[in-house]
């Protein structure tokens, strides 16, 4: 057989990651193992953000067979004009073809299939069954083996009725990360797993302390455990298809390469520095970014204000973090100097607990309301169910939730467009360092 | 230009907005601002503010005048013991300040940092 050459000029496909109901493949093996001949079956479903997800199975009846033996397959071209438009009427425009095959690779004549196929269904990818064993493929430069994840879709049959198996297959295939594991994101992770989520990492260099446990249900065992471990342990021990990776770090020293695999980062520390380093993350990785934020004010035990926010970033969208937050020099020094430099401005300037970070009030309910509004819009960035809200502020006193406008700052030192840099006049630097005692610039 | 230097650029254009007489050097490594505002606790209401940009972008340095005093005394935290003495000739003393330095912070972050500094210089 002449061996199957490629055109130069062909474009690559772009799929990182097949998602199939694993009740889905289940059918489609049965179907294919039926018999001791060659046999094909077909996904169709949706593409979205590089995802392939099979939402569908069609299974030709032998009937609908033109050809086949034990190491050839063919499909009468009837079979393909009657059933395939059927699914593309549903909007269900892409197709996963599987069939079995005596070898994990596709043979010359499968792939000059598939480079036909590509022609009507640009994201189409060739499956080969063998031996119980599935080998997805996509064209990049020559048949490459394409990553694919199986679910199981049996506990979310509530959310399935909700957001459908495309929406579920996207949650179960998303990787989240969640900057700081404290009050509130650990609610958004219990969450996200709850709801199914393909992957979290989680990132927080903290311990968990007694007075956390008013707020996040952690056993008494795991107070003095790092967070971001403890909760990664909780996660898996309850939902055994969530992955989980922990990094007891600093966000800032967490390679990039870990955030690089998330589809949405969770910004949730109420550290300024971890904030601005998440939303210059984002800028900088073109992810999509949330920000929950609570705080409560009370004075001798009563109450002032309370409430929180939840942003949403979209870099080149939406306005980032610092488009809408002035810095606040005295967090800057609450966060950035060590202890030691701390105590030893605190004695000479005798500015007493001025530079320790105050301990807030937290309460659960807060916690629980900002968490669930940040949670539905992690589902909406995912799903894109529905259109997200930028920025939302919630008033607890007055059980309020208010969508502000924002606006991006042009001037933005982290955003702002490009600008071309304007003429700057220069000097000579001895000229500069001459200035103290120049006569331009007596004091006065 | 590289990144840095785009990054002091735009960090010298912010600052010179809020004090146009803000100049830069052709090595884009000096920064003076001419009349800096200084609170009641020092000898004069303005100091000459010079800020030289290290290398990689790590944490400023500051001068001011020589001869600034703090309620009337030398203050510690103007070191002359810390300053170059190319520096001490030309009648710049170093300030002493110590920041969490992020190569992330604009100059702009840095000279807010500056001015909470001074409105707290007690000695």
């Amino acid at each position: 057989m002449k061996p199957f050459s490629f055109k130069k000029d062909l474009p690559n496909q772009n799929v990182k990651l097949v998602v199939i109901p694993s009740d889905l493949m289940e059918k489609a093996k049965e179907a294919l193992s039926a018999s001791e001949l060659e046999g094909i079956v077909f996904f169709f479903g949706k593409y979205k953000d590089g995802k392939l997800l099979a939402t569908d199975l069609l299974i030709p009846s032998e009937d609908d067979y033109e050809a086949r033996t034990w190491g050839h397959v063919s499909i009468k071209p009837e079979f393909v004009v009657r059933e395939f438009p059927k699914f593309e009427k549903q909007g269900k425009t892409q197709v996963i073809t599987m069939h079995k095959h005596p070898m994990d690779t596709l043979s010359s004549g499968d792939v000059e299939t598939h480079m036909n196929v590509i022609k009507y269904y640009p994201h189409q990818v060739s499956a080969v069954y063998n031996a119980g064993r599935v080998f997805f493929y996509q064209f990049q430069d020559g048949m490459k083996l394409t990553p694919y994840r199986l679910v199981n879709l049996s506990r979310f049959d509530r959310q399935v009725r909700a957001f459908g198996i495309e929406g579920q297959l996207l949650i179960s295939s998303s990787t989240i990360a969640l900057i700081g594991v404290g009050g509130g994101n650990t609610k958004i992770a219990f969450d996200l797993a709850s709801m199914g989520v393909g992957k979290l990492l989680l990132i927080d260099p903290d311990k968990w302390e007694g007075h956390n446990r008013n707020r996040v249900f952690i056993p008494p065992g795991l107070v003095g455990r790092n967070k971001a471990a403890s909760i990664k342990s909780l996660i898996e021990f309850n939902y055994a298809d969530v992955e989980v990776e922990a990094w007891p770090k600093k966000a800032e020293d967490v390679p990039e390469d870990v955030y690089k695999q998330a589809d949405v980062l969770v910004v949730g520390p109420d550290s300024f520095t971890a904030r601005m380093f998440g939303s210059r993350l984002a800028l900088r990785l073109n992810k999509p970014a949330v920000f929950p934020a609570a705080g409560i004010e009370a004075i001798d035990g009563k109450l002032s204000a309370m409430g929180g926010s939840v942003q949403v970033l979209i870099p080149g969208q939406t306005p980032c973090y610092e488009c809408i937050t002035s810095i606040d020099s005295l967090d800057v020094y609450r966060e950035t100097l060590d202890q030691e430099t701390k105590k030893k401005l605190a004695e000479k300037y005798g500015l007493g607990d001025m530079l320790e970070i105050p301990v807030a009030p937290a309460i659960a309910s807060l916690n629980d309301v900002i968490g669930g509004i940040a949670l539905w819009e992690i589902v909406k960035l995912i799903t894109g169910i529905a259109p997200i809200v930028e920025y939302q502020v919630y008033d607890a006193l007055k059980s309020q939730l208010s969508q502000i406008i924002i606006e991006r700052n042009q001037n933005c030192p982290a955003c702002s467009p490009e600008k071309p840099l304007p003429e700057v006049k220069t000097k000579e630097e001895e000229e500069l360092l001459l200035a103290v005692k120049g006569e331009g610039h007596e004091q006065e | 230009m590289g990144m840095r230097t785009d990054k002091i650029l735009y960090g010298f254009q912010e600052i010179k907005r809020a004090f146009p007489d803000a100049e830069i050097s052709n090595s884009y490594r000096v920064i003076l601002i001419p009349r800096f505002p200084l609170p009641s606790q020092f000898n004069k209401p303005y100091t000459s503010l010079l800020i030289k940009i290290n290398s990689d972008y790590q944490a400023p340095d500051a001068y001011v005048d020589r001869e600034l005093r703090v309620y009337g005394q030398k203050s510690n935290h103007l070191s002359e013991a810390l300053t170059e003495d190319y520096m001490l000739e030309r009648g710049w003393v170093k300030l002493c300040i110590q920041v969490s330095w992020s190569p992330s912070f604009s100059l702009v972050d840095y000279m807010l940092m500056l001015m909470q500094y001074f409105k707290e210089l007690r000695e």
